[in-house]
């Protein structure tokens, strides 16, 4: 169920602003994807370019804060 | 195959109806790959249902099911589905095709305004499973 809400917003927030790419990955049907990424769980949000991520459902405000610090974080 | 009962066919088929702009989607897959399959008889159902306003083409991409939404009239949407979007996933991508499609929505307006401070391109991956 959470996954469905993290999606729901971030497309949200993809239709807000286009700047922001959302890609909804099926980590059972891209395991090698989620294991190089490291998941253990879902949902799980990870934001390029400064690799910042989270688990579980937040809310909007939140996700829009991260998408910022994804934006200025260095990449690791 | 049918995916839906009657009552939430006529409903979908409604919310399709209701969509300002066409949506085309397009999916991507190796035809020995039986989540290509799947996802090209649900994307057929879905599209069968209004194929005036949803429409879709298949490409063949060895890299695993890729499903991605375009309209003219909203070029700056980036939204892809990796993977079957099917279970509580079909939500997402009538979601997705809603806004690809030009259908209003809201939004929380402290997001709106932070998401409005963003200069640069940010990809968020969110990785799910369909239950």
């Amino acid at each position: 169920m959470f996954c469905a809400q993290m999606v729901h917003l971030a497309l949200q927030a993809a239709a807000a602003q286009p700047l922001l790419a959302v890609k909804v990955i099926q980590v059972d049907q891209f395991t090698d994807v989620g294991m190089a990424h490291g998941v253990l769980g879902v949902p799980t949000t990870i934001m390029e370019p400064g690799l910042v991520r989270f688990s579980g459902f937040i809310p909007g405000p939140y996700f829009a804060t991260h998408v910022l610090s994804a934006a200025i974080t260095p990449p690791r | 195959m049918s995916y839906l009962s009657n009552q939430d066919e006529d409903a979908i088929a409604q919310r399709l109806s209701a969509l300002p702009y066409g949506v085309a989607i397009t999916i991507e897959g190796s035809p020995d790959d039986h989540y290509f399959a799947e996802t090209l008889d649900l994307i057929s159902y879905l599209t069968a249902l209004n194929p005036e306003k949803v429409s879709y083409t298949a490409r063949v991409n060895a890299s695993g099911v890729k499903v991605a939404m375009h309209s003219d009239e909203t070029p700056d949407l980036d939204i892809a589905f990796w993977g079957v979007p099917s279970g509580l996933e079909f939500t997402s991508l009538m979601d997705a095709i809603s806004l690809y499609g030009g259908m209003p929505y809201e939004i929380d307006s402290m997001m709106l305004e932070l998401l409005g401070q963003l200069a640069t391109s940010v990809t968020a991956s969110i990785f799910v499973t369909p239950t």
